[in-house]
């Protein structure tokens, strides 16, 4: 797999996924795939399906309704992955954290394994940027 | 100093003159905004219908309260006469397990599809250990509770790339007629009501807040309005207007990215670019008065947390200046494009009959020339106080809308700089402490940049409110969404939906789950 990964180096793509969570966070990452924080310059991507993603951006508590949904992505990005686990609700549940929660199925590490984490609730865009940085450097 | 929000007026009914005392109140004007159910122990299950004048300024709002059986909890559907219950009495079906009688579609909408699997798995009576979610694969393939028809059927999502978040749309199609069209929620459900109940009234700001990332100030700050009626106090003439500040720019940042999303799902791309771009300034402002670029953590029941200096407000006067020319720049470069301004001319239109039938709230309501807005309705903060008008479009198309937004936006600039001169000269105090809570109820709305937002909080003397219930401004827009996208052409699906400018983690967040027939309890720790 080292090749392979040597070549994602250069240019890896991002599929992002709401799995439940405010929007605070898709919100970030919309800012910094936007002129000023520019993730694009890195030769990082957002693309519209898993199939043909690198690097799985997953924001929100996971509830129970969206679990499914990201067990099949997961299982759609090809290998080699990496997830990254954004936002407080992404690395540990955040407010949502409680006994008497129902539908709440996550933190996102308890349903797929979890390379990198962003803490913040909602994280600035420059710990998005170094985050994913992160990612693509453990291919 | 601008006067309080009107406080609820109950009247109690039995549970069998519902039907004939809902009619009579459409029939004098009235707006059905909400309806939930409560379980009250003794009394039974209470069921409340939350009703509006939206003619009367400032409006009146009224609740008809009924309390139904616990052990074999009926009411009468109110759907048949008006669409505007619909959602809320499948709500009630679905979490409190309410019969809801003679409803015309009652499935679920919010609840998993393998619900069953997942919250009534065979556990023995009284065992509260095994009573816990089951989050293990489930053991039938989850059932798709929504219809099919022998047409081809478009499914949309529930990750699309055009939709943020996450919904399911499927659409049946005849040609490139969408013919019927249904819609799955649920995916951004998070039980916030059910943590509000357990959480002390300042946590449970917080948790306000992260509803959503859209409208997290008008969330916590109709709630600190609630709390302050229930507690009777004036809120300082400062923090009123860091309020409005606050509003009035997330007003801005929002209806900028709705406007940009527009460009985005008509092909330009350098559309939503340039309103990041536009964007960013507004952002700026914001993380210097509370520290944090989305979700500020500023506003607190009886006013702010943090000062807002004069050194502040020269920041923001000069970003604000920035923006005046940038965001007419950015508007006149939508405008003088034929393509976009083409794509959007009468699409999806929305008539006046249609609008008002679903009661639809904010700019959707607007573009179509209905004047709500309930800044001017029911003021709150310093709406009263600042010169400004509500803006209205004949148009009803989807470009109708986009241009209310437009003019929203250019209207928010001006209150800001309003309320940067008030608050440079204001006094210095930031909040009145809330040193008691008495038991009562509390009732508030506000208008967050898509519509109608309203906070129902009952306390009962103790840290934590005995209920919270809220309804959000997606709830009866979506319903509008659908309608129009019933018979319109699958290629103007997107446009549509982007002219709406839904927010699916508002409309999720509910739950009204007490001690009711549906038990869910347990957790997942
Ligand atoms: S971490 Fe915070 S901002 Fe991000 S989705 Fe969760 S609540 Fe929203």
């Amino acid at each position: 797999m080292s090749l392979s990964g040597a070549f994602l180096k250069k240019s890896p793509w991002v599929y992002h996924a709401h799995a439940g969570g405010c929007n605070g966070c898709d919100l970030e990452i919309l800012a910094s795939f936007g002129p000023r924080y520019d993730l694009e310059r890195l030769g990082i991507k957002l693309v519209a399906s898993p199939r043909f993603a690198d690097i799985l951006l997953v924001t929100g508590p996971v509830p129970l309704h969206t679990k499914p949904f990201l067990e099949r992505i997961y299982d759609q990005t090809p290998s080699p992955k990496k997830v990254v686990a954004m936002g407080a609700c992404g690395c540990s549940g955040g407010v949502f954290v409680d006994d008497e929660n129902y539908s709440i199925a996550g933190p996102v590490e308890k349903i797929i394994p979890v390379d990198v984490r962003i803490p913040g609730c909602p994280p600035k865009p420059e710990a998005i940027v170094e985050g994913i940085m992160k990612a693509v450097r453990m291919f | 100093m601008s006067k309080r929000q009107a406080a609820l007026d109950v009247t109690e009914i039995k549970a069998d003159e519902v039907g004939t005392e809902v009619s009579k109140l459409l029939n004098q004007g009235a707006r059905m905004m909400y309806a939930s159910g409560v379980d009250a122990g003794v009394p039974g299950i209470r069921i409340d219908y939350y009703f509006t004048f939206d003619e009367e300024i400032p409006s009146r709002n009224l609740v008809l309260r009924t309390y139904v059986n616990r052990k074999r909890p009926i009411i009468e559907s109110v759907t048949p006469i008006t669409t505007q219950a619909d959602w809320a009495e499948r709500e009630m079906i679905e979490f409190l397990g309410v019969q809801v009688k003679n409803h015309p579609d009652p499935r679920h909408l919010w609840l998993p599809l393998n619900w069953e699997d997942m919250y009534s798995s065979t556990h023995p009576k009284g065992d509260t250990e095994s009573e816990r979610i089951n989050t293990s694969p489930t053991a039938h393939p989850p059932h798709d509770n929504i219809f099919s028809k022998h047409l081809s059927v478009v499914p949309y999502g529930p990750y699309h790339p055009a939709l943020i978040e996450s919904n399911y749309l499927k659409m049946s199609v005849e040609d490139e007629v969408v013919r019927d069209a249904d819609l799955k929620l649920g995916f951004n459900h998070r039980s916030v009501i059910k943590l509000m109940e357990r959480r002390d009234y300042y946590k449970d700001l917080f948790l306000a807040e992260r509803i959503c990332g859209f409208c997290n100030v008008s969330h916590s700050m109709t709630f600190a309005q609630a709390v302050e009626q229930i507690a009777d106090i004036t809120v300082p003439k400062k923090a009123l207007y860091t309020r409005t500040l606050l509003g009035e720019m997330e007003r801005m940042k929002s209806h900028i990215l709705a406007i940009g999303l527009m460009g985005d799902l008509t092909g330009f791309r350098t559309m939503l670019m340039h309103a990041i771009r536009i964007r960013e300034e507004i952002l700026d402002s914001l993380e210097i008065m509370s520290g944090q670029r989305i979700s500020h953590g500023i506003i607190t029941h009886g006013g702010i947390r943090n000062d807002v200096t004069p050194v502040h407000i020269d920041v923001i006067k000069s970003k604000l200046k920035n923006l005046k020319k940038s965001v007419p720049e950015y508007f006149d470069q939508l405008l003088a494009n034929d393509v976009f301004t083409g794509r959007l001319h009468k699409t999806g239109v929305l008539t006046v009959d249609v609008a008002k039938k679903f009661g639809a709230v904010g700019p959707i309501a607007r573009g179509s020339g209905i004047r709500v807005d309930i800044r001017k309705n029911s003021p709150y903060a310093a709406y009263e106080d600042v010169d400004w008008d509500v803006i209205t479009e004949n148009d009803r198309d989807c470009f109708a809308r986009v241009k209310v937004r437009m003019r929203e936006v250019l209207m928010s600039l001006h209150i800001c700089e309003q309320c940067c001169d008030v608050i440079r000269s204001a006094p210095s105090e930031l909040i009145t402490p809330v040193n008691e809570l008495p038991c009562g109820e509390g009732f508030s709305r506000t208008e967050p940049p898509r519509g109608e937002l309203l906070y129902h909080v009952a306390s009962n003397g103790t840290n934590t409110p005995e209920f919270v219930r809220l309804r959000v401004p997606t709830y009866p827009n979506v319903r509008v969404m659908i309608d129009l996208i019933k018979g319109s052409e699958i290629g103007d699906v997107p446009v549509i939906i982007g002219s709406v400018d839904p927010c699916f983690s508002c409309a999720d967040r509910v739950t009204v789950v007490n001690q009711g027939k549906v038990t869910v309890s347990g957790g997942r720790r």
